[in-house]
């Protein structure tokens, strides 16, 4: 599976929205992407890409965009 | 299922840490002993308890006062891709002077290690926690943090931070699974860091406990151990007196 489809998938299964959905999420958007639901998606894409996330990145870490910026800081491609 | 259990201990190369590693082992935990610089006395003495008890005992090294070595040292615990069913926070500075004595290089160092270092072990051991929807981290506060007393303005602050860390914590995490967060706080045990401590304090501290006597490194690592068992299942957010009867005696 690439790197992308990983990365939407942690967006469907943290938010448990569509796939057609996450491209445009930015935190908040949905009632999931609540403090609570935006660890949770931080703990599916360290589990699946095997990085530890510092805790600026996770603050940082507002928007399905924002995000490809900021695993590409651990090498993570998307 | 049974599940692997596995505790990470920092400070546990000596006092109530390697107390701690010893009581965990004798239960069936492997363990990841924490502690600040390699050493070979150590090494012999877990790796004395691993096969004494036939569970495994690692060696991990990160000094406090770095925050990357924290974040290295945990991260090779997290690539082991194992469960982490309880941390304890144990490591800690100690030192008792009047606040006026008190350089403030000697106070931030207090904090550095008791609770900003411990706080960001947390963080980081949570990741772990928060995805397998389990955990339990204890804490080691003190005595010191419950009551306040002259010469403890420093020390005694840093372990009601950890108090009241512990209890909000407790709180913040429990959306994620059954993670509890407990806190001990023993009154002086027969460890090295009485040493530190004034003849006429000591001897205050005795006194003023019932039983007249320290606490043994063992009798904190029993607490330790049922906290992090399901025997204390129900338990959570508590700061935990383990003081001999002082309290009652003042």
């Amino acid at each position: 599976m690439s790197n992308m489809q990983q990365y939407v998938n942690a967006f469907m299964e943290a938010f448990g929205v569509e796939e057609s959905a996450v491209a445009t999420l930015k935190y908040q958007d949905v009632e999931a992407w609540d403090s609570v639901g935006h660890m949770q998606m931080i703990s599916i894409l360290e589990d699946v890409f095997d990085i530890m996330m510092d805790i600026d990145d996770i603050i940082d870490f507002g928007s399905f965009e924002k995000g490809k910026e900021v695993l590409a800081k651990y090498g993570v491609s998307v | 299922m049974n599940i692997e259990k596995n505790a990470i201990i920092t400070g546990a190369n000596r006092g109530l840490g390697f107390a701690m590693v010893k009581k965990f082992a004798e239960n069936g935990f492997n363990v990841w002993a924490c502690a600040r610089k390699p050493s070979d006395e150590f090494e012999t003495k877990i790796s004395g308890l691993a096969n004494e008890y036939g569970v495994w005992i690692k060696p991990v090294y990160f000094d406090l006062t770095d925050e990357a070595a924290i974040k290295s040292g945990i991260m090779e615990i997290y690539k082991e891709k194992k469960h982490v069913h309880t941390l304890i926070n144990n490591a800690g500075i100690h030192y008792e002077k009047l606040f006026q004595m008190s350089t403030m290089k000697e106070i931030r160092e207090l904090y550095e290690v008791n609770v900003f270092a411990l706080m960001y072990t947390v963080q980081l051991v949570l990741k772990m926690m928060t995805k397998q929807k389990f955990g339990n981290i204890i804490n080691i506060s003190s005595i010191a943090g419950l009551t306040p007393y002259s010469g403890n303005v420093s020390y005694g602050g840093t372990k009601a931070a950890v108090g009241l860390f512990t209890g909000a914590l407790a709180i913040e995490v429990a959306p994620f699974g059954n993670i509890r967060v407990n806190a001990i706080a023993p009154s002086r045990a027969e460890t090295e860091i009485i040493s530190h401590v004034s003849e006429a304090s000591l001897k205050k501290g005795i006194d003023n406990c019932l039983l007249g006597r320290l606490a043994k490194p063992s009798e904190i690592a029993d607490i330790a151990y049922f906290l992090s068992s399901e025997e204390s299942s129900y338990i959570n957010g508590q700061v935990i007196r383990v003081d001999g009867g002082a309290s009652n005696g003042n």
